[in-house]
Parts: structure tokens; C-alpha cells; sequence
């Protein structure tokens, strides 16, 4: 097992942590360690998020990726055996408030779910309930954590489906899920999200069931929201590709530890961690075959895995 | 060349109720070559998975011919097409659903050489054992069951049963797609590599253009159904002529923070394949652009 050390090019202080580019972050998680049973799942991660970037966590699958941001939602605890055993995860709140989200009561998390911090997860068809209309359900955000009115939130689930590009929102409004394709309901989802001006957006996985033409415009969208909003988003995946299109910063985590973390043209272009370095070696980069006309195997950088 | 796989005019659609039909494939021309790699490329719903299906003859045609070496396999019944299936072999996306979590992997790889037993003479385990090292595992996993592996080995198990009876063509439906980045790389390799040393064919589907580009020696896009683009991988890639398939590589993300474009925000879909059952989709034809680049006109 190799030890923990984030490598970070030009940053060698003793407790690794990288700020997001100048302001103060939204959400600064520290040494956050979780544990299902005695199976540690998070191991001493540290990162920042401030307004108006993209952080985007990648790992491969079981490295720990998923179940962070599920600590920062204290979502882990749901599931009876998980716990948050060790770190600190301080929030700042629209308010000025700064709480610690692992010390925060139950109460104060579920005003910060959805309000503050919202979530949007790979397949929106298990984020949508199937027997109301995808108006309704937004009309139903807007009316539990705005206060609106039906009056006011039909008129709102109208603004917000054409904030998310959705073509002919009266008419898309009286669908159920089942009607719309996979972009169609991502967008519903993301709508929902947005509803509240979170502070905070984590995606975990969002584009990974979409087709690519599909994902390329949802990456657009989740874009120019995050410049609108002026929100911090936590971008879950594992495709470097994506990564490569929407990050400002990245933090690689492999077996429950943060790996190395930095700006995204850094991680591409000089990867300092052997296995950031194995990784992008697997990655196939499109263009990269010009000028040849046959199969090419990929040097893969030797690390033990 | 010779012609591993030769595929004419393929059409299957399938009647839903309410008098309308899915056109999946819609009249469709392709062929595979010796030692080449052929990938269909598309989004879901094109009818990649429908073709690679017909071409290995598990979906019948509604019409069109399917010939195997030579040998116009399209009619043939499941008794006469016994023979000829050794030829042609498939690799699923799920390693962990495509392999029968009750018997040793061993018994797994060696179970097309017990069911074709002319085709070898040879004992049973020795060739297991060579198959094994052949994929990058040891002969002594033999014993063990699929539980037992992760599913990069999974799927290097599930390549060696494909090679145990030295197919011609093998069919490799998103199979690298449910494997993380590293492990996926490895496969890709070994897939490389075997290709190399057999002259074997792979009919590769993806949705994947990253790694369509980087495995594959010609390519054919498809779009609800039909065959838009076809040709060398370099043409294709490198000089993209019909709007789809120039849709498809802008949208595919590039894993380099410096080539980052700009998109505009539309929310296209794709159109349907149903049609009521007087109706279908307008014929495509295909205009030779040279070099066996093939684009259909618009």
C-alpha cells in the first residue's frame, strides 16, 4: 500500500490542501476520513471548492470518488454501517454562516440539502418519481424551498426548463419521466437542482449514460449555469475525456486516497504521481492517431496498481 | 484481400404494437477483412448492436444475405450452421453477466472444445492451459470461478473462451466500455496484440470514438438504422464528410484541457427509427469519395 502523499507541483506545504483559484472557498473539507464497518472508504482527503469552478473529483471505480460526496451530503450515514470518523467539511453558508458539515444536526443538514447543496446524480430516471408530471415535481420544489405559490411556481417551472434549454417547456411540462429521453429528464434534474441557487452542485456521474452528442450539451449547460449561478461545482466521474472538457482543477483519487490534485492543465500536461501518470497513459485521446492508418497499442507507464 | 464477413443489403425491422415499426436496420452493405478491425460506430438506438447480432445470425434477417467465408450462412438452419459458428465468436460488455458463475473457468474456456469435438484432438486442459497464458493469466487460475476475478481478468477469460476453437472473426459488442480507464487499456491491448499473432477480424462495436480511433483499421457510422459514412479509419476520422458524423467527432470530449472547445447550447435529438408500417425512412445511397470512403448523400 503506498502512503497518501499529494504530490502538487509548486505547492509543498505539510497538510495538502489546494484552494481554488483566489476568493475563499465555499467548501473547505479537510482530512475527511469515512468508514462502512471496518472498511475504510475515504482515507485523509482534503479540498477546496470556491464559486464559480469546477472541482472535478476522478478516480477509478471503488477509489473512494462517490462516497465523498456523499459524506459532504452526510448521505453516508444513511446507510446504517457508514460513518464520518475523522476531518472537518466547513461550509459557508448565503448567510455568512460557516458550519462544519460533520458536526451539523440532522435539522440543519435538511435546510442545507437542496437549498444549498444540491446533487444530481447518473441516471435521473431514479431522481424522478414516475406518477407525477416533471411539471409538477418542479412545482414542488419551488413551492417547499422557495415558498412560492402554485400560481407563482407554474410560472417558475416554466423559466426553469427554458434556463435548461428544454424545447417547448408548457408542453414538456405535462410529461411524465417516461416520456423524454435521457438528456430530456437530465435536464429536469438539473432544473430541480437548480431551483434553489445552491451554493454547492455535485454531479456524480451526469453524463455517463448519455450519448456523446447528448453529454457534450449538458456539459455546456452545466458550464454556462456554474457562470450564472456563480455556484462551486463537485464533478464526479471517470472519464478523463470529460474532465478534460469541464474541469478547472482535479483531484485523483485511487483506494480511498486523494492522489494528486491540481489545475487541469497541470494534471494533463505534467502529471507528477505515477499513477496519474499510468492513468492518462490508458486514456485514448482523440486526434491522437492523425496521419496513421493502423491499430496502435498504448504505452501504458508501468505502476503497480 | 480476403473477405472474412460479407454482409448485403441486411434489413430487420420490428412490428410494436399499434401498427408501427422500429426500423433498425435498414438496408445495410458492409464486409470485414482478414486481420482487420471493422468498428460500427453510433449513439443508442442506431442499430449497431441489431447488425452485429444479424451478422452472427442470432436475429434472422428480414432480408439481405450474411456470408461467412465464403459461405452464404443467411438461411442456413441452427443444425447446418453448427459447423460454420466455430468461425465466428462474440465478447459481451457485462464480463460478469457472460460468464456461468457455477462452473470453474477452466471448464468455461474448454466448453466449445468438448462441444466441437472434431475440432481438435489434442487434450482438453493443455489447450485451457495455453489459452490462459495466451490472455495474460496463469494456467493454475484454471480451478477457480468467475467470482474470483476482477472484471479486466473477467474479460480476458471471456477472450480466451472466443479463441479457444481459432475463430476467423470475432464480434466485440462495447466490450471494453463497463472497464475502468486502466484496465480497459490492457484489454485493448491484448485485442491488439492477438490480432496481430492470429490474423484474426474483429467486427468492434462502440459508442466510443476515442477508442474506435485507436483500434480500429476501418470504420462505419450509423445513424437511425443505416450506414452514413463508411471507409479507412484516417479518412473518416481525419476528413469527416456527412453532418452526422461531423456532429458526432465535435461532440466527443478530447482528453486535453488545451483543445477545450466552445459548444453551442442546442438540445438536438435524434429522431425517431418508429415509423407507422406504410412508412419507412428514405433509402440512403452512398457516393464512392475514393479509397473506398463512402458517404451517403444529403
Amino acid at each position: 500500500m503506498s502512503t497518501a502523499a499529494i504530490t502538487s507541483p509548486g505547492e509543498a506545504s505539510p497538510t495538502p490542501t489546494v484552494s481554488g483559484h483566489g476568493g475563499s472557498p465555499i467548501l473547505s473539507v479537510k482530512n475527511l476520513s469515512v468508514k462502512f464497518q471496518d472498511n475504510i472508504a475515504v482515507d485523509d482527503v482534503s479540498f477546496d471548492v470556491s464559486a464559480g469552478e469546477v472541482l472535478a473529483i476522478v478516480g477509478e471505480s471503488g477509489s473512494g470518488k462517490s462516497v465523498t460526496s456523499l459524506a459532504i451530503m452526510r448521505l453516508v450515514e444513511l446507510s446504517s454501517s457508514g460513518k464520518v470518523t475523522d476531518g472537518q467539511m466547513r461550509f459557508s453558508r448565503a448567510d455568512g454562516d460557516i458550519i462544519d458539515l460533520r458536526t451539523a444536526s440532522e435539522s440543519t443538514m435538511r435546510t442545507i440539502r437542496g437549498n444549498d447543496i444540491s446533487m444530481i446524480f447518473q441516471e435521473p430516471l431514479t431522481s424522478l418519481n414516475p406518477v407525477y408530471s416533471v411539471g409538477n415535481q418542479l412545482a414542488e420544489v419551488l413551492r417547499v424551498h422557495k415558498g412560492m405559490s402554485r400560481r407563482e411556481a407554474k410560472r417558475g417551472v416554466i423559466e426553469l426548463m427554458e434556463r435548461v434549454r428544454i424545447p417547448e417547456p408548457k408542453r414538456r411540462a405535462r410529461q411524465y419521466p417516461h416520456q423524454m429521453s435521457g438528456g430530456m429528464r437530465q435536464r429536469v434534474v438539473i432544473a430541480m437542482a437548480l431551483a434553489c441557487q445552491p451554493k454547492v452542485l455535485i454531479a456524480d456521474e451526469p453524463t455517463t449514460a448519455l450519448d456523446v452528442t447528448i453529454q457534450a450539451q449538458i456539459l455546456a449547460l452545466l458550464r454556462e449555469l456554474k457562470n450564472d449561478l456563480d455556484a462551486g461545482i463537485i464533478f464526479i466521474t471517470h472519464d478523463m475525456g470529460v474532465v478534460a472538457e469541464i474541469a478547472d482543477r482535479v483531484l485523483v483519487m485511487r483506494k480511498s486516497h486523494a492522489i494528486e490534485t491540481g489545475s487541469v492543465e497541470n494534471i494533463f500536461h505534467s502529471p507528477q504521481h505515477p499513477y496519474t501518470k499510468k492513468l492518462l497513459s490508458a486514456v485514448p485521446k482523440l486526434g491522437s492517431m492523425n496521419g496513421t492508418d493502423s491499430p496502435a497499442l498504448f504505452h501504458l507507464d508501468k505502476e503497480e496498481v | 484481400m480476403t473477405r472474412i464477413l460479407d454482409v448485403e443489403n441486411l434489413v430487420k425491422s420490428f412490428s410494436l404494437s399499434g401498427g408501427m415499426r422500429v426500423h433498425a436496420v435498414e438496408d445495410v452493405s458492409f464486409h470485414v477483412n482478414r486481420a482487420e478491425t471493422f468498428a460500427l460506430v453510433g449513439e443508442s438506438g442506431c442499430g449497431k448492436t441489431t447488425l452485429a447480432n444479424l451478422a452472427m445470425r442470432l436475429q434472422k434477417p428480414d432480408s439481405g444475405t450474411i456470408k461467412l467465408l465464403d459461405t452464404d450462412i443467411t438461411h442456413l438452419g441452427t443444425k447446418e450452421l453448427r459447423p460454420h459458428r466455430r468461425h465466428l465468436q462474440m465478447i459481451f460488455q457485462d464480463p460478469f453477466a457472460s460468464l456461468n458463475p457455477r462452473k470453474t473457468v477452466g471448464k468455461i474456456v474448454g466448453d466449445p472444445l468438448r462441444l466441437n469435438r472434431a475440432a481438435s484432438n489434442s487434450p482438453d486442459d493443455d489447450r485451457v492451459a495455453e489459452l490462459f497464458e495466451l490472455v495474460g493469466l496463469s494456467a493454475d487460475d484454471m480451478r477457480k470461478y468467475p467470482h474470483q476475478f476482477s472484471g479486466g481478468q473477467r474479460q480476458r477469460i471471456c477472450i480466451a473462451r472466443a479463441l479457444t476453437l481459432n475463430p476467423s472473426l470475432i464480434v466485440a459488442d462495447e466490450a471494453v466500455s463497463a472497464l475502468d480507464v486502466s484496465v480497459r487499456a490492457t484489454v485493448l491491448n491484448l485485442m491488439i496484440e492477438l490480432q496481430q499473432e492470429f490474423e484474426l477480424s474483429y467486427l468492434f462495436v462502440s459508442h466510443d470514438l476515442a477508442v474506435v480511433e485507436r483500434i480500429a483499421h476501418r470504420v462505419a457510422v450509423m445513424y437511425l438504422g443505416q450506414i452514413v459514412e463508411m471507409g479507412p479509419r484516417r479518412q473518416v476520422f481525419e476528413n469527416p464528410q456527412h453532418s452526422y458524423t461531423q456532429r458526432l467527432m465535435d461532440a466527443a470530449p478530447i482528453a486535453d484541457p488545451g483543445q477545450r472547445r466552445e459548444r453551442a447550447l442546442i438540445a438536438g435529438e435524434i429522431p425517431s427509427p418508429v415509423w407507422p408500417e406504410d412508412q419507412g425512412p428514405e433509402k440512403v445511397t452512398l457516393n464512392d469519395l475514393g479509397g473506398g470512403h463512402l458517404v451517403a448523400a444529403e
